[in-house]
């Protein structure tokens, strides 16, 4: 989606134009989706409520630096997901976990252990508060590379192109980000709960 | 161990088929639909041959939605007003 799409273009005239319907149409559009990311990013609702705001203030002070031509909606998301990340380095200094450690190792192109069976897992142990918590802890551990990836793609559900166009990466660093962060995540619920 | 990844290996290679790590590099573009045919077929012949990857693939394919599956939080109904009042005001 480009600005080149006609309601886009209306949009982008009417902010800058300091439209009142303008204003209007913007949020409609995004706040809820916005509110959600920050949500991902931040995990605190007051915050996330703060730095949409300021994001959306951001975005209509500068819409005049907005290039036309790129994508309306990738922008918008660049900028908040940006205020989100930048507002989280403040209070949450990186926990540097090894995340080497938690990559299959092979032999000759073999696995070395055996794959637990997440067959046994119930979907409904997934729902339960504990098991989220944890999930969302491992999420968090995560280097921030591989932690706004994987929430952009699989929390979001954000194509590939939205994804390499917010992060402004290559096809081929969002897919090593994304797959990792799965790599992690998935051998950390194993070690708590698949044993 | 090393003697069964040989023979796993060999089995694998006899039958022109990807190995077990091979399998996970592939796994994201295989999530995504994005191999092409022979790949994607090949790479299923392996998974039908072997339970470990078999297991992988369920356990990286769940991975992949937990985060989707989380429950969203409604945005307060207030909220736009709030930042279309905040908007109007600090904009202008």
């Amino acid at each position: 989606m480009t600005a080149s799409n006609s309601t886009d273009k209306t949009l982008v005239q009417g902010l800058k134009e300091k439209k009142e319907e303008a204003f209007r149409e913007l949020l409609e559009r995004y706040s809820e989706k916005l509110f959600h990311l920050a949500l991902r990013v931040l995990r605190r609702e007051e915050e996330a409520r703060e730095v949409v705001q300021e994001g959306f203030l951001k975005v209509v002070t500068k819409i005049g630096t907005f290039q036309e031509d790129s994508s309306l909606y990738t922008w918008i998301y660049r900028i908040v997901l940006n205020e989100a990340l930048m507002r989280r380095r403040t209070r949450h200094p990186e926990r540097e976990i090894p995340i080497e450690d938690y990559l299959p190792r092979y032999e000759l192109g073999v696995a070395t252990e055996p794959a637990p069976d997440w067959a046994k897992l119930p979907d409904r142990l997934f729902e339960e508060g504990e098991v989220r918590d944890f999930v969302r802890s491992c999420i968090e551990d995560l280097p921030e590379d591989l932690r706004t990836a994987y929430v952009l793609k699989d929390g979001e559900g954000l194509s590939e192109d939205e994804v390499c166009n917010i992060l402004e990466i290559s096809k081929f660093a969002m897919k090593n980000r994304v797959h990792r962060a799965r790599l992690v995540i998935k051998k950390r619920i194993e070690e708590k709960y698949a044993r | 161990m090393l003697v069964k990844a040989l023979m796993d290996r060999g089995m694998f290679a006899l039958m022109g088929l990807p190995t077990c790590k091979q399998v996970e590099e592939f796994a994201y573009d295989f999530l995504e639909g994005a191999l092409d045919a022979k790949t994607a077929r090949r790479l299923e012949r392996h998974l039908k041959a072997c339970k470990n990857c078999q297991r992988f693939m369920v356990a990286y394919r769940k991975t992949r939605d937990l985060e989707a599956s989380a429950p969203r939080p409604p945005l307060d109904p207030s909220f736009k007003e709030e930042i279309f009042k905040f908007l109007t005001k600090e904009s202008i």
